[in-house]
């Protein structure tokens, strides 16, 4: 019982000492702060409960995308030079078939999903603003720590040996959904409880392990 | 009778896949890249000078590093070079061969290493871990150009694979000659200078303690191979002292001295350094610089692709998870530890993402993605749908690595790969009668007219002097023109050039029509880039126009 509770203020500290939380709401994003802290709360609670209620989670980023659009593209609309590059990309070919085969929208859309699906599984995006490789054009902000990575990795190491793999299905079911969206950094809010979970159990980990 | 039909069929496929990736490394290896990097061109050059006179591009006999661009390059690929160009004269073929071959063989040597570190049992790992490095776009691309990484990393594998054996086997002659490996591939590439007395000692840490002590190479001989290798390494680690060793680690490390010396006054800096140097390190197991993003430097990567294929990804996350679960303890701490320590020197130079410089990052991780591959491929239930699920992924994968190598590099990186200077030799042979200057403000683009005119080394060597020999080792400085037979390479001297009657080459960006039209210039020819843009005017001066013109103004 102690142990849960250390577990729930650990949970706590970590959402509201990130800079991210910060960021929330500074820039008045209101929901994305309580989305962040009823999901965190959510995960923690399901975790150590048993049954069915877990799939609500899978849900929640479908959800949460449907009804939330704080702006950005869909990966669908290809934007101006994407089109002037396959069409200048064709004339490459001898064949225009070939050249159709290689170059087509079909090819760019994944790209694009590519594109953000790889910035949401990017440890530096969460723990050095993306550095060495910042993007060009968009503002790249610390969200966790770099302190607290080891205890991330511990967390996530502890999860999937305990075959805890709640937080892991959440995350990526949440991946998935949000790198429909460009730029990843619209919807990486989803990926926050995820990170803070496993920074509190790296922490529980290292803290209330059993002697 | 059915085992050996089995062995038959195991060597036919791993030969079929060699022979295939081969034929990727050499198809049109001369065209594409097209062109030859001023590196390139100076390995090459060096290696024809050592061929002609004993002497490198300065006179220096037989050298143990080359001072080249006065960034002392490691010799051995100069030296490997210089039998292939006696054999195709110097080329480019000639020059991207033993690449070509080392990329190919590397790849044999990790399939029998991972044979040597899972069992026979674990052939299907082998063979996806061959499979994984064959294709991967960073072997083949790595393969298909003059660097010396991709050679070091052959040296770097061979070395592993004889120590394995050695202490399997308790043969102490092949662990001394592994030792001398270690040392080829020191004085191959940068990075093995640093890794390869890290590889020797962590081999010896995990596996020598692997058989009975009756068994096992006798202690004498363990630290008689670490003399060796501490010996023969000796000038390496000796020249780092001088500029021939830390010309090249001052210009690419990312710490400075003046920042430690900042931290160590104010201690929260330290914490910057430690950031930065985290976030490099954490950049080379990033799924976003492995799976998806090309090197930022134009000539490491081909467009659009990465360093392995994206759906690779899914193997790797596996792969890590799997080896967690590797029931062999000492082959998965060995595991761990290549894939902790190869991208370390790679992590201390500024580049974001070095993939030349983590070159030996591939060699564990092909082995942790054959893992991920092999767990959920290979279950005996599920092969007839994974199999052609992996084939179908393979084709698509060499389709679109044939798109980036054979027409994206070929249209979009020509300018990065220096194309035109092979054309650009063939047209001022045609102006036989003029001096030619070329314009080169750096003047580093010397060695690609040396390469493509062939010209003769001891000619060179007598006109230049270059440098005092008995320094050869220890200046860094560098000089930016350089004049051999009619040539010239410099920046134009707008105040002298255009007075004297000679053939002027520059780009369309150094010498623009207005200019040309304003000094008398006659445009004489131009050089094409594959996508239709022009890459070198070539001018012919009229100093008398020119000189009545200002006569003219002035009156």
């Amino acid at each position: 019982m102690l142990k849960n509770k250390i577990s729930l203020l650990l949970l706590f500290f970590f959402i509201f000492s990130s800079s991210w939380f910060k960021f929330f709401l500074e820039d008045h994003e209101y929901f994305e702060a309580v989305y962040v802290i009823l999901v965190s709360s959510l995960l923690f609670y399901l975790n150590k409960k048993k049954g069915k209620l877990k799939v609500i989670l899978f849900f929640l980023p479908l959800l949460t995308i449907f009804f939330y659009r704080p702006g950005g593209n869909v990966i669908f609309n290809l934007d101006e030079l994407e089109k002037y590059t396959i069409n200048t990309r064709r004339l490459y070919y001898e064949n225009i078939t070939l050249g159709r085969f290689y170059e087509n929208k079909i090819f760019y859309i994944f790209r694009n999903y590519q594109k953000n699906f790889f910035q949401g599984l990017d440890l530096n995006y969460y723990f050095f603003g993306n550095h060495p490789r910042e993007r060009a054009g968009i503002k790249e902000i610390k969200k966790i720590s770099f302190i607290f990575l080891p205890l991330f990795l511990v967390g996530l190491y502890s999860f999937i040996r305990k075959k805890s793999y709640l937080f892991l299905y959440y995350f990526f079911f949440s991946l998935i959904t949000a790198s429909f969206y460009t730029p990843i950094d619209i919807y990486s809010f989803l990926f926050f409880p995820f990170l803070v979970s496993c920074l509190t159990e790296g922490a529980e980990t290292i803290l209330l392990r059993d002697k | 009778m059915k085992k050996n039909y089995q062995k038959k069929l195991k060597i036919f496929v791993v030969f079929g896949i060699l022979f295939l990736g081969f034929c990727l490394r050499f198809y049109k290896v001369d065209s594409i890249p097209p062109g030859i990097t001023m590196d390139e061109s100076s390995i090459g050059y060096n290696a024809y000078s050592v061929l002609k006179t004993g002497k490198d591009e300065y006179g220096k006999p037989f050298p143990i590093m080359f001072r080249s661009f006065a960034d002392y390059k490691l010799p051995v690929y100069f030296y490997l070079t210089v039998p292939f160009i006696k054999i195709f004269d110097l080329n480019v073929l000639s020059l991207r061969l033993p690449s070509v071959i080392a990329g190919t063989l590397s790849g044999f040597l990790i399939y029998f290493i991972v044979l040597q570190l899972f069992g026979k049992k674990r052939w299907r790992l082998a063979c996806l871990s061959l499979i994984i490095y064959i294709f991967s776009p960073w072997s083949v691309h790595f393969s298909r150009v003059a660097f010396e990484s991709n050679l070091a990393l052959f040296f770097l594998l061979l070395a592993v694979y004889l120590q394995l054996i050695s202490l399997e086997k308790g043969k102490w002659g092949l662990f001394l000659i592994s030792s001398l490996i270690y040392c080829l591939a020191v004085y191959s590439y940068h990075t093995e200078r640093f890794l390869s007395p890290i590889f020797l000692a962590g081999v010896t840490f995990f596996f020598y303690n692997r058989k009975r002590e009756q068994e096992k190479i006798p202690k004498k001989i363990v630290i008689l191979a670490f003399l060796i290798f501490f010996l023969i390494s000796f000038p390496q680690y000796y020249f780092l002292k001088q500029a021939a060793g830390n010309t090249r680690i001052k210009s690419t490390s990312i710490i400075k001295q003046e920042e430690i010396k900042e931290a160590l006054h104010y201690p929260p800096q330290i914490l910057f350094l430690i950031e930065r140097q985290l976030s490099l390190y954490v950049a080379y197991f990033s799924p976003r610089n492995l799976f998806f993003d090309p090197d930022p430097v134009k000539t490491r990567s081909a467009p659009e692709i990465s360093t392995f294929y994206f759906w690779m990804v899914i193997p790797y996350l596996f792969g890590l998870y799997f080896l967690t679960l590797e029931k062999e303890r000492k082959v998965k701490n060995f595991l761990i530890f290549l894939l902790l320590t190869s991208p370390i020197p790679a992590a201390f130079t500024g580049d974001p993402f070095a993939s030349l410089r983590a070159l030996p990052l591939i060699f564990p991780l092909s082995i942790i993605i054959g893992l991920g591959l092999e767990k959920l491929f290979c279950s005996r239930k599920i092969l007839k749908i994974t199999i052609p699920l992996f084939s179908l992924l393979l084709i698509f994968s060499l389709i679109f690595l044939s798109r980036s190598i054979f027409t994206l590099l070929f249209y979009e990186k020509y300018l990065d790969w220096n194309f035109g200077y092979s054309q650009l030799v063939e047209k001022i042979n045609q102006f036989s009668d003029f001096k030619v200057l070329f314009d080169d403000p750096v003047g580093d683009n010397y060695p690609e007219f040396l390469f493509f005119l062939r010209y003769p080394p001891i000619k060179f060597q007598q006109e230049q002097n270059l440098i005092d020999l008995k320094k050869y080792y220890q200046i860094s400085e560098w000089k930016n023109t350089f004049n051999f037979g009619r040539i010239e390479v410099r920046a134009i001297n707008w105040k002298k050039d255009i007075y004297e009657k000679k053939l002027i080459i520059a780009s369309p960006i150094a010498i623009s029509e207005g200019q040309a039209k304003e000094h008398f210039l006659t445009k004489t020819f131009a050089i094409i880039a594959p996508d239709g843009k022009i890459v070198f005017n070539g001018y012919i001066t009229n100093p008398e126009l020119k000189r009545q013109d200002e006569e003219k103004k002035r009156g």
